[in-house]
């Protein structure tokens, strides 16, 4: 018993050894690559300014300036007033703060949703493995922006739901990835090594699965948070989603193209830019880490 | 072939049957009770009663179920609440209009994501293919309901040159022109935030193809590098943009969605987003029934496409 420990501890700490070497590895893979830097500059920018921004910025959102309504950028409203009179740069400092927060929680419950989903469809395997499976190919086929209208105009969803709303129609890829991670898992040498020295189900999932799969997830929330960000903004331009008294960027920009006829440019390109940079950024990153993870992709262009 | 084709269409009928209890389901999550938002706010409980009798709601959930599903293979989807007509008579109207702007954009998009893919891989590392990535991760990132609405102000306000909306102008008589003109930007719109995806998509085929033994063969054969690269690499690159259509087939429809509703195109995303914002659930799910089935058809088209492109598919 002592000695089967032992052993089962020394072929961790070689592979766990082993795992930290390959990390760095990886990370220095990361640093290195320019769309890296970009993707970590633009989404630091974007959290700098919607949270530090109101630090140095005091106009509040949604005080209307009645004297400046419709106002280009002046002095006193550097991007603008809108059509009630309410500062363009605090709306988009606030609506960001909502956006970003939306987007990252939808993003990250969602792989946590897809992940588990995944693993039980891969580990159970057999005829619930195949019904998992259907379900996920029933799911996709009505595209989740359809799916998310009929239930927000069902629900009149706060932001928390909206979250949750959200990551159950977007949970789907990654629960595909990891079942097929773990799939080729099981089969391999190590793991079978470790089962048949009795280590249990958690210690195989948090010890050998969970590193190998960490990658893949990683780079797929990374995606996910950019199109959580596009389809938070999406809904709210379309008139649902976050409830309108709080601002956010979608509703930004669909306040904003209303004034289209009136040339209103400061209402209409700050919201999109901002969305625009929030995809880049999140873009940018997710290409640097499948780049750094994924060891085929290593110095391609 | 024949034993192929007949054996996917089986394969997707379980799915059909999922698409259709998830909305039946739904439905049923639909606040309110039928009977009371059909008969308004004076309904008795008697009438809610004999209209719930009429509408088979007092049957339990499974035969109310059969009851609905076989209302569909029919062909009825119900009966707008917005509008009186049947949902199906609004679908047909609307879904030529979405499939004529998501097919357009489809060709188009193919046809520059693969002149596109060949020059950039050909020229992989210039200054060109650089330049292409770039503008194309900034597209990728672009919201379709910001450039729309950007190209309304850019070639429809501030140069009028293609009309800011609809299928056609008031009192206008529809002929080619009309249709091409209104169509225009919606497609343009489409077909760009399409290819920003597949262009890179095939960029990346092409590379792939390249460094293929077949290449390596064709070249040393003496074949000219025209007929390796249109003859062996071409077609072979081809093959993951057939599969790519099915997976980018949904995000069509959605993104026929935000495109409707900015540019006011009459097709199943501005019938479904207006029902949405109407409450009017019969023809919101009927619409979203109909791009489950859109988007399941499309998939089987590109599998087929697929095994027609592919023989080795086929002998599986």
């Amino acid at each position: 018993m002592s000695a089967q420990v032992k052993l089962d501890d020394t072929l961790e700490t070689g592979l766990a050894k082993e795992e930290r070497r390959g990390l760095s590895r990886e990370w220095r893979a990361f640093w290195r690559n320019p769309l890296a830097i970009s993707g970590v500059a633009i989404l630091a920018f974007l959290v700098l300014f919607s949270w530090l921004g109101p630090v140095f910025y005091h106009t509040p959102p949604e005080f209307p300036d009645v004297n400046n309504i419709l106002s280009p950028p002046i002095p006193l409203h550097p991007l603008g007033t809108d059509g009630v009179g309410a500062d363009v740069l605090s709306q988009l400092m606030w609506g960001g703060q909502l956006s970003l927060e939306v987007g990252l929680a939808a993003a990250v419950v969602g792989s946590v949703i897809g992940a588990i989903y995944g693993l039980v469809s891969a580990e159970t395997g057999g005829w619930l493995d195949t019904i998992l499976m259907r379900f996920v190919d029933i799911t996709l086929a009505i595209p989740a922006i359809y799916l998310l209208v009929v239930i927000d105009s069902i629900l009149n969803p706060n932001p928390v739901a909206m979250i949750f709303i959200i990551s159950i129609t977007s949970w789907q890829g990654i629960a595909r990835i990891v079942r097929g991670q773990v799939l080729s898992l099981r089969t391999q040498d190590f793991v079978e090594a470790a089962r048949a020295e009795g280590a249990g189900t958690w210690r195989i999932l948090m010890r050998h699965y969970l590193p190998n799969v960490m990658g893949p997830i990683i780079v797929y929330t990374t995606f996910s948070v950019g199109g959580a960000i596009l389809t938070v903004s999406g809904l709210s331009y379309l008139g649902l989603g976050l409830p309108p008294n709080d601002p956010n960027w979608g509703l930004s920009l669909s306040n904003g193209v209303a004034y289209m006829f009136q040339n209103a440019w400061w209402l209409i390109y700050p919201p999109g830019l901002m969305i625009v940079l929030s995809m880049l950024g999140t873009n940018f990153l997710g290409d640097a880490f499948n780049a750094a993870f994924d060891p085929r992709l290593r110095g391609r262009g | 072939m024949l034993k192929y084709v007949v054996r996917r269409i089986i394969e997707s009928i379980p799915t059909l049957i999922g698409i259709s209890i998830i909305t039946f389901i739904l439905m049923h999550l639909v606040p309110g009770n039928p009977a009371l938002v059909m008969l308004g706010s004076h309904a008795t409980q008697a009438n809610i009663a004999a209209l719930d009798h009429q509408l088979g709601l007092d049957k339990p959930v499974y035969v109310q179920y059969l009851l609905w599903a076989w209302q569909l293979l029919h062909g009825n989807l119900g009966t707008s609440f917005s509008t009186n007509q049947p949902v199906t008579q609004m679908v047909w109207q609307a879904l030529p209009h979405t499939l004529s702007i998501v097919g357009i954009s489809t060709v188009l998009a193919y046809v520059i994501a693969i002149v596109q893919g060949i020059y950039q891989a050909k020229n992989k590392g210039s200054i060109a293919d650089n330049t292409v990535t770039s503008v194309g991760y900034f597209l990728y990132s672009m919201p379709i309901y910001w450039l729309g609405n950007l190209f309304i102000i850019w070639f429809a306000i501030a140069l009028p040159i293609f009309p800011p909306g609809g299928i056609s102008d008031p009192g206008q008589s529809m002929n080619f022109v009309v249709w091409f003109s209104h169509m225009s930007l919606p497609v343009i719109a489409l077909t760009l935030v399409t290819v920003a995806f597949w262009g890179r998509f095939m960029r990346q085929s092409v590379i792939d193809t390249l460094v293929q033994d077949y290449i390596r063969t064709a070249r040393a054969k003496g074949l000219s590098e025209r007929v390796v690269l249109y003859r062996h690499a071409f077609r072979n690159s081809l093959l993951p943009l057939i599969t790519l259509f099915g997976f980018s087939f949904g995000g069509l429809l959605a993104g026929a969605l935000f495109t409707e509703q900015v540019f006011n195109y009459p097709g199943m995303g501005l019938l479904f987003w207006q029902a949405a914002l109407h409450r009017d659930y019969p023809t919101v799910l009927g619409t979203t029934m109909i791009i489950g089935i859109t988007v399941i058809l499309g998939n089987l088209l590109a599998d087929l496409l697929y095994a027609v492109a592919d023989p080795r598919i086929r002998y599986n």
